[in-house]
């Protein structure tokens, strides 16, 4: 209930402050488990995947963010899955694959903080190993534009964002199959061409 | 994050740090001016003449090649020195995040131990508190009221938000919030000086995040 509500409301926002546009929406399945690999530009992926994508996702959010009572209690209901980035998290990896498990999608920053200026960052080998133990689809999606919106350098003012009404493109790939990778030798013998996939990837999706 | 915080050094003249004035950021040197306009772009204004538009990828090339994090820091070939105005928190204990009655996962509590001045000198890191600002040091051993470390001890070097998170053993974290100072440009030395620490013993550094991987030079 709450969860359809705050995106009524922020469809409304997002729509009166820039040009969304959706692209390769039939690449999200109606059901079944994926993971969503995302590019992070700016503040504004997330909340424009909440807002906008097809079907409900959880997505793996800096634990930071729910440092507040307010928001520990507000981020779960939005489907935020808490990750101490300072560290190997293996919570939140249970979780994800637990989440996977049930069939759920799960969006993942895999360079793990926003770019500076707006170019793709090395992907961390933590977040493609889990991608190759859960064995199940991998979506990439871009957000074309939230960097032009919002960069990690620009004040954030939320009744000033997007008046310039800028578009944003939130594109969605093609799944990418890794197949499962049970035993940690196996995931570490494909990691380095999952992780050429996923880049070029995302070079494509996040391309203007 | 304030634009400063990303151009921590003049990308025209190389002076180190800009000044800040209302969003903008400021060269003290030169007189150059660094702001946001439309659409991601810097709009470079120079104190003589019109101005001029740049992106971030070609400021911070030029910050690069005028640098980085080191010139000007340096006491030696081997040795970078610089020294902030930090608030310090130190990890103490976690939130369970809980949904529908699953544990989701956990936060990390920061508890505050004050201001003081961070430096890095050599290969270590330390923490000195201003006088009177520490809370409670005295009562556990006086780890509240200062801190020290060598370099070798740090597993990870990251940004959250305006602060530097540093982890050490054992996932220990340690938080500066620069009071004065861009949190990139620590993170970019920090990482420079580890990066020089195991070049010394003939490793690179692969990945700082989560943690620190070293590789093999051969």
């Amino acid at each position: 209930m709450l969860y359809r509500v705050l995106r009524r409301t922020m469809r409304s926002y997002f729509r009166a402050r820039m040009k969304i546009y959706c692209e390769g929406e039939e690449n999200i399945p109606n059901e079944g488990p994926f993971f969503l690999v995302l590019g992070h530009q700016s503040h504004l992926d997330s909340l424009l995947l909440h807002t906008f994508c097809p079907r409900f996702m959880f997505t793996l959010t800096k634990s930071s963010v729910f440092r507040t009572r307010f928001m520990a209690w507000l981020a779960p209901r939005v489907g935020a899955v808490p990750t101490r980035r300072f560290q190997i998290d293996p919570q939140a990896v249970r979780v994800a694959l637990r989440l996977v498990e049930r069939g759920e999608g799960v969006g993942i920053f895999p360079e793990g903080e926003r770019s500076w200026d707006g170019s793709l960052q090395p992907l961390r080998r933590g977040t493609i190993k889990l991608l190759l133990k859960a064995g199940v689809p991998v979506i990439p999606c871009g957000m074309v534009g939230t960097y032009r919106v919002l960069p990690r350098w620009g004040h954030m003012n939320w009744f000033k964002v997007g008046l310039g009404r800028e578009p944003v493109i939130i594109r969605y790939g093609e799944p990418i199959q890794f197949g499962r990778h049970d035993d940690r030798a196996s995931r570490e013998r494909a990691r380095p061409e999952a992780t050429i996939r996923i880049e070029v990837a995302l070079q494509a999706v996040m391309a203007q | 994050m304030p634009i400063h915080h990303m151009l921590y050094r003049c990308p025209r003249c190389g002076h180190d740090p800009l000044d800040s004035h209302r969003g903008r950021a400021k060269c003290s040197s030169c007189g150059t001016q660094f702001e946001q306009g439309r659409g991601a772009v810097i709009i470079i204004r120079p104190p003589d003449g019109p101005p001029e538009q740049s992106t971030a990828s070609n400021l911070l090339a030029d910050v690069e090649r005028l640098g980085g994090p080191a010139l000007g820091a340096q006491l030696g070939e081997r040795s970078l020195f610089r020294e902030a105005r930090i608030a310090f928190g130190r990890a103490e204990g976690h939130g369970v995040i809980r949904w529908r009655g699953e544990v989701l996962g956990f936060s990390e509590r920061i508890s505050w131990k004050g201001r003081g001045t961070v430096r890095l000198e050599g290969e270590g890191l330390t923490f000195e508190p201003d006088q009177g600002t520490g809370r409670g040091g005295s009562r556990q051993g006086g780890l509240d009221q200062s801190f020290s470390c060598p370099l070798g001890d740090i597993r990870g070097v990251q940004i959250s938000s305006r602060a530097l998170q540093i982890t050490l053993d054992g996932g220990r974290l340690y938080q500066f919030e620069f009071l004065d100072d861009s949190p990139n440009r620590w993170e970019d030395l920090v990482c420079l000086a580890l990066t020089r620490l195991y070049a010394r013993t003939g490793q690179c550094i692969t990945e700082f995040k989560p943690r620190i991987i070293l590789e093999s030079v051969r």
